[in-house]
This record gives C-alpha cells, structure tokens and sequence, in this order.
C-alpha cells in the first residue's frame, strides 16, 4: 500500500513534468487560432485528478462520479432542495403500506446505440446489481430491495421487505442503480467485474478515450432532455493540485471545478489575481474528526469534551480555508432533512477544556511537557490522508494547538487506501472524516454507523447506549410515521452531539475557477456531478 | 615540468575546496549542535495568523504556511539530516566491518554464506530495496535508518573482505601466524588498522548520499513525521505554495544541495590525497596500502547509492 502511495507520486512527478511539457508544446502554436478553433467546435476543456474509469455505472472506484452522471441516467433526479423529480421514470405510486413503487418508464427514451429503453432493460440491470449485493452492502436500499418485477413494457415494480423511506433518495444516486443499455452487458449478463460498452441513455457519450491522459465526450444524439450546448468535454488528466493551476493559467484547460481539485491557498491565489472567473457551492458535506469512545484516553467523555472546546475553529475557518468552508458546529448543516435540531455548540474555550481535563485527572506535573495520570502522559493519535493538504494543515495546526493544551498529538499521515483501513479498523483517537453530501446525508451516512467497517461505529463503540443508538437508526429508516423519524433522529443527533464522538470542522464546498470565456457554471444539488448541460463557451 | 606544475595548482584548488566544504561542515555542525541558542522561534510554534510571511527583522526567512519560523526549522532540520546521516553510516560501520573481516578472514562456508546473501542484497537496485522495507516496517525515521542500513553495509562489507583477504596473504601477516599469534590480535592489531582508515574516508564519501537519502524519503512522507523539521519533508509542505511562495521551496532545497556538496567534495579530497599518498609511495604502497586507494576508486564506480540506481 506504500508502494501505491509512493507510485502515486513518482506518477505525480512525471506527470507534472509531462504537463510543463506539454504547456510548453502547445504554447508554440499560435494562441489566438487555437482559443478560436476551440471555439468553434464548443469545445471545453476540463482537468481532472484521476482517470475517469471504465464507465460502469454499477460499480464504484475507480469509476468517476461525474463521468458516471454523463453517460447514465437513473429512474429519478435529485432536485433542488432534495425534491425527487422524474427522469427515466416519468411517474411512480408507492402502495400504502410503503413497501411497493410502481414506476412508469418514460416513452421514446433512446441508448446512445439507438435502442429504446423497457422495462425489461431496467429490471436486467437491477438484478446485475442484485446478484453482486454484497459489493452493495453500505446502501441499504439493495439489503431492502427483495423483487423488481416486470410489469408491461414500460412499467416496473419493485418490492421492498421494509417500508424504507429513502427509497427514492437512493435510486436517484449516481451508482450502483443507473441503467446500462443492452449492447453494454457481458455475455455472461454481470456487470460486475466488466461491461462491454459504456451505452448509456444520458446526455453525453464516451468519444474518445486513453487511460490516464484524457477523455473525449460529445453530446448523446439520441439523448430525450434539452441537449447541452457545448460540442465537446474534454476531460484532461492531470493528478497534481500544481500543474493544474499551471495548465488553466496556460490556457490549456477552461475549468477546474469540484472539491479538493483546488487548494484553498491555490484558489484564493487565482481569485485575487482578478484573471478569471471563480465560484463557490453552498455546503457539500460536513468535514469532521472522528474521536474514539473507545480507546485510550478518549475513552473518557470529559476528554472528549475538552477537545471539542479547545480547537479554535474560526481560525482555521479564516486562515487555513479563506472562508471557502464554512464553520461547522453540528454532524450533519441544519438545512438537512431532519438535522435541525437545536444543539447548544461546543464554543471554543480554553479554561473550560482545562478544567475538564483536570477533572478527568489529567494534571499538569511540574518538569513535564504533557499532561499525566497515574504516570502516564496524554498522547493521541490523529490520522490523516496525506494526499490531502488541507487535512495536513488541519492536523498540524490542532497539534499545536493541543500542546499549549497539555496534550501530546501524535500525527499518522497515510495515504488514502491505508486511511480508509485505519477508519475501518478503529485504531485512532481521532481521524478525518467526512459525511457523504447529499443525497447520502443524513440517511445512508447513519445507516452505516451501524457497520463496523466504518469510522463511525469504530468510533461510537464505547458508548454505553450504542446498542440503541443502532435500534434507533434502525428504526427511522423504516419508520412509516414522519413525527416518530423526526423524534428519533433528534434522539440520535442530540445523543452523538452530547457524547462528543465527533468534533465537527467545517462545512466542504465545491470551487470552480474558470477561464472568461466560460459561463453558466452552476452548482448542481447532488455532490460530485458537474453541469455540464448549462455551460457555455464563447469564442 | 608542465604537467607537474599542473598537478600543484590542480592539488592547491583541490585543498582550496576541501578547505570551504570543511568549512561548510563544520558550520554545519555547530548550526545542528547549538540550535536551540541560534534558532530564534520555537521551530515547531504553530502561529497560523502569521503565516506565509515574507522576511522581516523576527523571522528573518519568513513564516511557512502555519506560521512557523522557517530559519528555525531550517536549523532544526540540520540536526535531522546530520544527526540521522551521521547514525546511519555509524551503524552500517560497525555492521559492515564486523562482518566484512569475518568474511574475509575465517573465508570457507561461512564466507560462502554471506557473499551469497550480498549477491542476493545487490540484486536489487538500492533505493527500490529501501522503499520496500520502510513500506513493511512503517513510516518513521527509526525504520528508515534501519532500511538504509541493511541496503547500505551490503557494499562495504565486500570491500572489506577483499582488502582482509589481500592482507591475510601477506608476509608479515604469515610471520604473526608462525609466531603464534592468536586470531584475535591479528585482525585487532595488524589487519584493522589498515582497513579503519580507508573505510572511515569511504563513509565520508557517501554522508553526502546519505543525507538526500533521508531528504528524499522524507518527501515522500516515509521519513520523520510531522510536525518534525526536516528539509524534504519542509520541500514537500510548500508544494501547494510552490506559485506565490516559492522561497519556501527554495530554502531547504539549497540548503540539502549545499550540505551533500560540501560532503562529496570533502569525500572526493580525501580520496585524492589517498591517491597521490600512495602515487608518492611508489613501490612501497603494497604493502602498506594493501591496494586500499584501488578499492575505494573502483568501489566510488558502483557505489551504494550511485546516481543510476537512483
């Protein structure tokens, strides 16, 4: 796994080096012709950090979200201010006790092959993905899912064991339940290891591709929506956070959008240089520290209350971030479904972390550095992806922070794939973490405390009420009645918030830095899609 | 009469050299013991309000992208580099020497053995060796020391042998056996005191290498941990500053690229006199030298850590 991390960077390297080249190369050209010609054909061009992946909508890594939401589309949409709107499914009944959708397929809806969309089609790909329901286990809809059922050609029925009331939330996501067409399936009819095409009934379509280099979409002719009005997305691979900025400051790339493409540092760099175009999203997700009831010093409440008080968040707000992330008091931002809970915020508050400290016979000893008790000295770990900058800098700073504190914070930076192992693993006092914006947020994120392959039950594992903190969320996903999931995610909120499991830092946004010639550059309502469909370039 | 006069003016820029870099490492040195009196932050004072600054009269470099004083860390980070370095070719020399003259002077099965292992060692490109065994054993500066030491005594240990198994044939070492003299006292009294020196110069040589070994891991996040100072690891924190500050980036790198060149060419002077001692020496340096000079010129070719296995 270090050798990963390690090939990732000699990767870095070399690609930082192939995109100085490249610049260069490109920059021989005439300028004016080539941002002309550009234009001509509509033609934007985007970076990314990752390949996009090998477009099947059922898996997950290293499948990109985005490019999955290019080519795919799913039975319902994700609207603004979480309204479930018709896409694939023009219309649908749910049966009184919950536990029935009926959906009715939209007519005339074309794959990029030109076959028409059915029933049929649909319910193929649901059973894909329901014969791979293990890789499927963190969403609950597929655990949920019991029959899909043909009705007539362009209606399906899906029955549930339970009233889930996230159902259609979930079949809006961007995987694993978005529709590939016939042409797509391997022989064997399972998708998942491989399909054969990416053939999708969304708006673009895969022209050209060369793995970790670029991908080249065009608009979907056969597509049913309003058609974009851009001719061509070139999606550039470039996997260091410099050459990025390098290449749109070159004119090689018109955009960088989405969360953690851009440094804050970077983006504020670029937006007070007045050369371009910037925005930023509303809240995405929450970015938090998970802190361990179980283990070691945080075991005990009053040192997880003192570290709760002690971390100055609004200065990390105004100099680590720039204001780009918003300060967060709670797990989940109040606009939430069911999240607006009246929580009193743990204020930053040096004296009071003091006193819980030494409340919880943790003692300044003279000649000692670090806080002690019974000969022991207050050490914790905190885990961080070292891929991520921002997360460092967070770290680093606490550390700081904490030993004016009396508390030793020992900093474990590991790249991604051994940072999600430690999450699963539970061995941490505190890690990062982060909720999955919407539309996971809050649902999915709380049905997966109950596994204890994620950061969060590890976490919550020394609770002493974590048996029912799981019959709760148990039962809000499947409660019918609205007052009674309000009642118990208030309890669940109300409880974590209290027990200080988790030290909420701020709210993620996503940035986007364009080139003038670029516009129409919104932020869409679900996490992780670009919109593509509304952007315009000029000559 | 030309060529000679060349040699002497080449012989007296060659001292000049080696006088400035022991100059550098000397300064060097005292920088890393009296840090805490030359530093004029705490290094590791997290001050984010001021981060980012440029030079002033209280942070004579400027602040990094936590608020801490970079001439600090800098001084901080020679300690890192100087004393890590320094512990690492300590160890690969005892390691490296024990063995080495076992192996050469016992020879038999047992120096079978441990050629075989070597030829195993070297197999590997060294770096590539490295990284795998810090990838096993886990990030950390005690690991990495450890990994660079087992890639690293692998070579030593060869020219060593080598020199022990030329000098075990000599008359004087015969005449010791004759006389009855125990093992012990031979490799003690007569064959370590030839063998110590070269090998001291040869370690010197490769401190240089030694030093952007630790640099390099450190970059790469496999070194020290934060929030230590150490110059790879102060490199790789101001990647994202790279644009608006590149000083940042610019400090510690010429601060690594002026300690490993003031080691190479302390190493490589050494060297040189080691060279024109046994030229002067003529017929005689037999047996004295025992070929040593031969040894660390042909050892320089494929050192350790040599610029193409890296």
């Amino acid at each position: 796994m270090k050798f990963k991390r390690l090939s990732m960077t000699l990767m870095l390297l070399v690609a930082m080096m192939t995109a100085v080249g490249c610049v260069s190369s490109s920059d021989g050209q005439p300028k004016g012709k080539s941002t002309e010609s550009k234009a001509e054909e509509g033609l934007l061009t985007m970076s990314w950090n990752k390949d996009i992946g090998p477009l099947n909508p059922h898996l997950y890594a290293p499948n990109e979200w985005f490019a999955q939401a290019m080519v795919y589309e799913s039975l319902v949409n994700y609207g603004e201010n979480g309204k479930i709107e018709p896409s694939l499914a023009e219309s649908w009944e749910i049966s009184e006790d919950g536990k029935t959708y009926t959906f009715h397929l939209r007519q005339g809806v074309l794959f990029s092959d030109g076959t028409a969309l059915t029933a049929n089609q649909v319910k193929r790909n649901f059973d894909a993905v329901l014969q791979n329901a293990k890789r499927h286990d963190w969403l609950e809809l597929i655990a949920e899912m019991k029959q899909v059922e043909v009705v007539d050609e362009h209606t399906i029925k899906i029955e549930f064991n339970n009233p889930y009331y996230p159902v259609l939330q979930e079949l809006s996501l961007i995987r694993p339940l978005r529709i590939l067409g016939d042409a797509g399936f391997p022989e064997d009819g399972s998708t998942a290891e491989q399909i054969k095409a990416p053939i999708g009934t969304g708006p673009w379509v895969l022209k050209a591709y060369k793995k970790d280099e670029y991908a080249l979409f065009v608009p979907n002719e056969h597509y049913w929506g309003t058609k974009p009005k851009l001719k061509q997305v070139k999606v550039k691979v470039i996997p260091d956070a410099q050459a990025r900025v390098m290449a749109l400051q070159k004119g090689d790339i018109d955009l960088i959008f989405g969360s953690g493409q851009l440094s804050p540092d970077s983006f504020k760099s670029l937006q007070d240089s007045g050369n371009y175009q910037t925005a930023i999203s509303s809240s995405v997700s929450t970015r938090v520290l998970a802190i361990h009831s179980n283990k070691g010093a945080t075991a005990d409440l009053r040192v997880r209350q003192a570290l709760e008080h002690a971390l100055n968040k609004q200065l990390l707000i105004d100099h680590v971030f720039y204001g780009i992330e918003r300060k967060a008091d709670t797990l989940f931002a109040l606009e939430l479904p069911y999240s607006n809970v009246a929580l009193p915020p743990y204020d930053y508050d040096m004296e009071k972390a003091k006193q819980l400290l030494d409340d919880a016979g943790w003692k300044t000893e003279a000649g000692q550095a670090f806080r002690m008790k019974d000969g022991e000295s207050l050490r914790l770990q905190l885990a961080y992806n070292s891929e991520e900058h921002v997360q460092k800098a967070v770290a680093e700073f606490m550390q700081g922070e904490m030993r004016k504190l009396g508390i030793e914070i020992e900093l474990i930076g590991e790249e991604y794939q051994t940072h999600v192992q430690r999450q699963k693993e539970g061995s941490f006092n505190l890690i990062f973490s982060e909720t999955w914006g919407v539309p996971y947020d809050p649902h999915s994120v709380v049905a997966s405390m109950r596994e204890p392959s994620h950061a969060d039950y590890q976490a919550q594992s020394g609770l002493a009420m974590k048996p029912e903190i799981d019959q709760w969320i148990t039962e809000a996903l499947i409660s019918t009645s609205e007052a009674r999931r309000a009642e118990l995610y208030k309890q669940l909120l109300t409880t974590l918030h209290e027990q200080a499991v988790y030290l909420p830092i701020s709210f993620t946004t996503h940035t986007a830095v364009y080139h003038d010639r670029v516009s129409k550059v919104e932020f869409l309502p679900m996490q992780y899609e670009i919109p593509f469909h509304s952007i315009e370039v000029r000559p | 009469m030309m060529r000679e006069r060349a040699l002497a003016v080449s012989r007296s820029s060659g001292h000049m050299t080696m006088a400035i870099a022991g100059t550098i490492v000397v300064l060097g040195a005292a920088a890393a013991i009296f840090a805490p009196y030359l530093a004029p932050h705490d290094p590791y004072e997290v001050d984010i309000v001021n981060k980012l600054q440029g030079s002033s009269w209280s942070y004579p470099l400027g602040t990094d992208h936590l608020g801490r004083c970079v001439l600090s860390r800098l001084l901080f980070g020679m300690r890192v580099s100087l004393g890590a370095s320094s512990l690492c070719i300590a160890l690969t020399f005892v390691i490296s020497l024990v063995l080495g003259m076992a192996s050469g002077y016992v020879g038999g099965w047992f120096d079978q053995l441990l050629m075989r292992v070597c030829d195993v060692l070297l197999a590997f490109p060294k770096l590539i060796l490295a990284l795998a065994l810090v990838g096993t054993l886990g990030a950390g500066m005690s690991n990495l020391i450890l990994a660079i030491v087992i890639v690293q005594w692998v070579s030593y240990a060869r020219i060593i042998r080598g020199m022990v198994q030329s000098l075990k044939t000599q008359d004087y070492i015969l005449a010791a056996r004759l006389a009855g003299t125990s093992h012990a006292r031979i490799l003690l009294r007569h064959i370590a005191p030839f063998v110590l020196p070269q090998m001291v110069i040869l370690l010197a040589v490769d401190l240089g290498k030694v030093i952007l070994l630790i640099s390099e891991f450190s970059f790469l996040g496999l070194g020290v941990q934060a929030p230590a100072a150490e110059w790879g690891m102060m490199i790789n924190d101001s990647r994202p500053y790279m644009l608006d500050h590149p000083a940042l980036m610019l400090y510690p790198g010429l601060m690594i690229f002026v300690t490993v060149m003031a080691f190479n060419k302390l190493g490589d002077g050494f060297r040189d006199q080691l060279d024109v001692q046994a030229a002067n020496k003529g017929r005689g340096w037999k047996r004295n030298g025992s070929g040593s000079s031969r040894f660390i010129r042909s050892k320089s070719k494929h050192s350790a850590l040599d610029k193409q296995q890296m």
